[in-house]
């Protein structure tokens, strides 16, 4: 789709904003974690050790180091159970607004497009997603579906995909409006066309922003639902499922089981949001926050 | 006007989500309200007596009707009306939740005017990035963390519940800090209020920065306007300036941002009440979905999605209330 050239440039103007290179640093570091974590880890992640339960990691001494940030209260390593989780997580925040943005896109397209009864249509639709707060709308949907990581994948896409549909229509309303989308038509040019064309690409700028920033909410969600047990099931390493049962681990006094997995999950969503933040400065210096 | 008769196609057509949505699971719900060894004969008379045997619309109808009339169905697990167990939680929902808004509000906008005023300075600085932080933090996270700080390091403060065992409060209308000051029980008000304060500082973490950054943006935006530099050229004192032209009109876009807000907080106490132990309308639903109980689930989903379109409403009407420019029609 970019030219290698335009794909230049663009890294180029990213390389400007500070807070957007920052954050797309951290990602790619993410996603590098996540697509060789087996030689990353130092442990297997599920593997128990029940008589190395809840040993603390670096800061308690040499003895401690075989485990650098210390075990669960199954005696599994943690920064290992952080590596493989990272998979996990980024491949659920992903997927899951991979979903919600070719399902937004589709209805926030059509609606835009064709407006009329459609738009009412679907528009309302969507007022009535919104009429739920998303994580509630997702244990909701979860407790149709029952837990499971692919069912949490699905329960997230459609939580965020009236928001995109949303995104999606207001700048086709803006697009169908231009002049050379008159001429096309003029021209005899079929909806089709006018829509791949001419739509699609140019509404290209704020759904990818905002994709970028749902991919950071994907991920807290689907960590909530690991928490609440609703997400991942065990012994997948997730890192919101890590955090389900360290209430336990901190009055046991373990507190590197509550606090690493949390500090896995703050950094890559603080990634997506400087990354996501600075692009919407870059396409919208308008909206800068 | 408009703006609220919409909401009712709105309502009814959460009410299908819920109904619909929750009745999408697996298993068969006669089963489960007869018991996990019940007999087959009794399973069937089950299936009968709660009319789950009609075609699934006429349950729904069953359903709205009896919804709408104040009944909710009765819980699987405790046998009680729904209602009145949703009604029972949700003032300690609701009173998290003040809190938590009163501490984003008096934070966020405190933060977002200095910051604004003060562009560029180490303060806008450190405020920005920690609302970056707050944003990108899962709320039960912060919620640990300050639970082994302040809780179990420091043993400052409780981190469980609403009050300690030890004091008792007549309870009026379910607010405890309401209640123990309509008593005249210091004691619990102390006790309460200690109680509220770990749970609404990790719930009031997000809507604080987010107010935070409204607040700055809106601010810088008036601040670089004409009439601002008018009122600088009469002479008027900086402070005039700031607080009496400059907030009063970067208020609309950060009451929208609150009003948003107060909405999300509901969804943000599922989470915090969860950690903190919270016996809140949040720790109820997620209780509700261990247990597969379904007219709970139905009950308090429905119940908080109507707080929710309320508070929207709400929101809506203040917005134009506070801005001349927007009418609804």
């Amino acid at each position: 789709m970019f030219a290698p050239k335009e794909a230049r440039e663009t890294l180029r103007t990213l390389t400007k904003n500070r807070s957007a290179f920052i954050g797309f640093i951290i990602l790619v570091i993410m996603i590098m974690v996540a697509i060789f974590p087996h030689y990353l880890a130092p442990h297997d992640p599920v593997k128990r050790n029940l008589a190395q339960r809840l040993q603390p990691g670096f800061w308690a001494g040499k003895e401690f180091a075989p485990f650098p940030l210390g075990t669960d209260y199954l005696g599994r390593c943690i920064l290992s159970r952080i590596i493989w989780g990272t998979r996990t997580s980024l491949s659920v925040g992903f997927i899951a607004v991979a979903i919600s943005t070719l399902l937004g896109l589709l209805l926030g397209v059509l609606s835009g497009y064709f407006g009329g009864w459609l738009d009412t249509l679907l528009m309302r639709l969507v007022d009535i997603m919104f009429a739920f707060p998303s994580i509630l709308l997702a244990i909701t949907i979860m407790a149709a579906l029952g837990p499971g990581l692919e069912k949490a994948m699905i329960a997230i896409g459609i939580v965020y995909t009236p928001q995109m549909a949303r995104v999606a229509r207001s700048a086709v309303l803006v697009i169908r409006e231009m002049e050379y989308i008159e001429a096309e038509k003029a021209l005899g040019a079929s909806h089709a066309r006018i829509i791949s064309h001419h739509v699609l690409p140019n509404i290209l700028a704020p759904v990818i922003v905002y994709a970028t920033l749902n991919t950071a909410g994907a991920i807290l969600d689907a960590a909530a639902l690991g928490f609440l047990g609703l997400g991942a099931l065990p012994p997948t390493p997730e890192w919101g499922a890590m955090l389900s049962g360290s209430r336990q681990a901190l009055t046991a006094g373990a507190w590197w089981a509550a606090t690493f997995p949390g500090i896995a999950i703050m950094c890559a969503v603080l990634g997506l949001n400087l990354l996501g933040d600075g692009m919407r400065d870059l396409l919208d210096p308008r909206l800068r926050v | 006007m408009k703006r609220l008769l919409l909401i009712f196609p709105v309502l009814f057509g959460v009410s299908v989500v819920v109904f619909f949505l929750v009745r999408l699971a697996p298993g068969d719900p006669a089963k489960i309200l007869a018991g996990e060894h019940a007999s087959l004969e009794y399973i069937q008379a089950t299936r009968t007596k709660w009319g789950l045997d009609r075609p699934l619309y006429v349950q729904y109808l069953i359903w709205l009707r009896n919804a709408l009339s104040g009944d909710l169905g009765t819980s699987i697990a405790t046998h009680d009306p729904v209602l009145k167990e949703i009604l029972g939680r949700f003032p300690a929902t609701f009173e998290l939740s003040l809190v938590a808004m009163v501490i984003a509000i008096l934070v966020g906008v405190t933060a977002g005017i200095i910051s604004a005023v003060k562009q560029y300075s180490i303060f806008d600085y450190l405020s920005m990035t920690g609302a970056l932080f707050g944003i990108s933090m899962p709320v039960f996270w912060l919620g640990l963390m300050l639970m082994l700080i302040f809780g179990l390091h420091l043993n400052l403060l409780p981190i469980s519940g609403r009050l300690s065992p030890d004091v008792t409060l007549r309870t009026v209308t379910g607010l405890y800090l309401l209640d123990a000051l309509l008593t005249l029980n210091g004691r619990a008000f102390v006790d309460a209020l200690a109680h509220l304060i770990l749970p609404g500082i990790a719930l009031a973490t997000i809507p604080t920065a987010l107010i935070a950054r409204m607040t700055r943006s809106s601010m810088l935006e008036i601040i670089r306007q004409d009439f601002i530099r008018t009122e600088r050229a009469k002479g008027l004192p900086e402070r005039m300036v700031i607080y009496k032209h400059a907030l009063r009109n970067a208020l609309i876009p950060i009451v929208t941002v609150i009003g948003m807000e107060f909405g999300l907080l509901l969804g943000g106490a599922i989470l915090t009440e969860t950690v903190f132990a919270w016996p809140g309308l949040g720790r109820y639903t997620v209780d509700a979905v261990y247990a597969r109980d379904y007219p709970a689930i139905q009950g308090a989903v429905l119940f908080i999605a109507f707080v929710f379109v309320m508070v929207n409403l709400v929101t809506d009407l203040l917005y134009a209330a506070i801005n001349p420019r927007i009418r609804y029609r």
